[in-house]
């Protein structure tokens, strides 16, 4: 009797519980879950020029998006663009020759106010000075968010997206570039499978530097992964080095493979080939363990045997 | 048998089973396309129809926070309510965000309704140079007082590790970056401002600005 009471007394509970639950699950119309009250957006985000030439000009566009609940206003600004270190993070405050391409550009409409849903089509032209030295350009084109609120005091936030536009001008350029690493890893503990290296560009165009992983097992020449027919492949600013990463996500726990690196910036190529064990640190230990019980079995054998001699 | 003949055994046995359990076999298979398959009329002739589908996405990339303001005040010990900052991006290297101070007079300090002469002064480690604890300036000549930042997300660069503040500098610096899309919710770091008073600080609102620059990882 006792225990059909706190069946009962159980189920109700948990029909009370899902009841409430859904009754609670109440949906605000109109009201979109997630949305920020403000988003700003850009699309798309950069622009590749290609090669410019000096005298000519070359548009683009792109929009600017209002993704929150409340309207904004926003405006438009030029700054350069530059690296500051191997992991290419950006200075947008950093000038150099690189950056002159950021006093070219004219866009049609500098400001503006978008309602929640609404988009601005910014159409941009490039005018690149006649006689301008060959090389690369690089800028941004700032979007800013601006507040609606003025501050009284503590810290404004300001949002805003950078736009990216490059291309090489044409003239006198050089197309020179190092490989200045390519490793590797012998020994993993777990996956991925990753090869990493450091390429420098010595010239003065940008370039995009290549990167192929191959990896076979021991004793096959039948590839196991491969990007061979879509290297990775990453932009690389003149006078700038960068390093990058490339990685087998997907290989197994444990294994012997032969990892093949292959990186090219412009004429110059570097090959890494290295066998690799794949191994868990906990096998690796049973592993250890094992052949130390075996030698430390063998020893005590024989030391008894002598003894019984 | 002896003990050390059942460890051995014993050993290999977990040795054994662990080679069993882990999944060796993880390759990706081939994926092939097969030629469309022919239609057959009945009088013998082939026929098939091309059809093209055609998917546009257009890359996109979005910046958002939850506040446009942060106070720091003593009731809070001068640490603000943590700020999240939100990317959005399809590009397929990630993005990278900037933190930089953008205030209009000096531009990474924090400025005394006064007089532009009193002044927080930005903490004086940054991200390049490493990072601290945050603590009262030493210099002579210069207000005791500081402020700075720290960051948190799983895109924040390891620099802030175990909570330790940088400050703003003119320049701007990374403090998140990923090298893949987000997803669709987009990639959060939340930032937390704080300052250090020192009590011959003058009383007053001080002010300061600090603007986020989303863009793509090239």
């Amino acid at each position: 009797m006792k225990n059909i009471k706190g069946l009962c007394v159980g189920l109700l509970a948990l029909v009370l519980a899902l009841g409430s639950g859904f009754c609670g699950a109440k949906e605000v119309f109109g009201e979109a879950e997630g949305v920020p009250d403000y988003r700003l957006a850009i699309s798309p985000s950069r622009e590749d020029l290609g090669i410019i030439k000096p005298g000519e000009q070359y548009t683009g566009e792109f929009k600017v998006l209002n993704k929150g609940k409340f309207s904004f206003e926003y405006e438009v600004s030029f700054a350069p663009y530059a690296v500051t270190n191997e992991f290419y993070d950006p200075s947008f405050t950093q000038e150099t020759v690189y950056t002159e391409i950021k006093n070219w550009i004219v866009v049609d409409k500098e400001n503006g106010t978008l309602e929640p849903g609404e988009e601005d089509t910014i159409s941009y032209v490039v005018s690149v000075p006649d006689g301008e030295h060959g090389g690369a350009q690089v800028a941004a084109i700032i979007i800013t968010m601006k507040n609606n609120i003025e501050s009284n005091g503590g810290i404004e936030a300001v949002r805003q997206l950078g736009y990216i536009v490059y291309g090489n001008v044409d003239g006198q350029v050089t197309k020179t570039g190092r490989v200045l690493e390519n490793k590797v890893p012998g020994f993993l503990f777990n996956p991925p499978i990753v090869a990493s290296s450091l390429v420098e560009n010595t010239g003065n165009v940008y370039t995009r530097a290549t990167y192929k992983l191959q990896v076979f097992p021991l004793f096959s020449d039948e590839e196991v992964y491969t990007n061979e027919e879509q290297p990775e492949n990453n932009i690389v600013f003149p006078e700038t080095k960068r390093y990058n990463e490339i990685k087998w996500e997907s290989a197994p726990q444990l294994g012997i493979f032969k990892v093949r690196s292959t990186v090219k910036i412009f004429d110059e190529e570097s090959v890494t080939e290295k066998i690799v064990f794949l191994c868990p640190i906990w096998f690796l230990f049973v592993v250890l363990l094992l052949i130390f019980c075996i030698i430390f079995w063998i020893a005590s054998r024989a030391m008894r045997r002598k003894k019984e001699a | 048998m002896s003990n050390m003949t059942k460890m051995i055994a014993v050993l290999g046995v977990v040795a054994g089973l662990g080679v069993a359990a882990l999944p060796l076999s993880s390759y990706a298979a081939d994926v092939t396309v097969d030629d469309p398959e022919k239609i057959e009329h009945t009088d013998g002739t082939d026929a098939e129809q091309a059809v093209g589908i055609n998917l546009t996405i257009e890359k996109l990339l979005s910046i958002d926070a939850d506040a446009d303001n942060v106070n720091l005040n003593s009731g809070n010990s001068y640490t603000g309510k943590a700020l999240k900052v939100n990317v959005i991006t399809n590009n397929s290297k990630g993005y990278k965000l900037n933190i930089a101070g953008t205030a209009t007079t000096n531009k990474t300090d924090l400025t005394g309704d006064d007089s532009n002469t009193t002044l927080i002064p930005t903490f004086e480690k940054t991200i390049k140079d490493g990072l601290a604890e945050l603590a009262l300036n030493s210099g002579e000549g210069v207000s005791k007082s500081v402020w700075g930042y720290t960051a948190a997300g799983d895109d924040v660069v390891d620099a802030f590790a175990g909570g330790l503040y940088a400050g703003v500098t003119e320049d701007g610096e990374t403090i998140a970056t990923a090298d893949e899309p987000t997803a669709d919710t987009g990639a959060e770091t939340s930032v937390t401002f704080k300052a250090i008073v020192d009590n011959a600080q003058p009383a007053g609102t001080y002010k300061g600005q600090v603007t986020f620059t989303a863009s793509d990882n090239n």
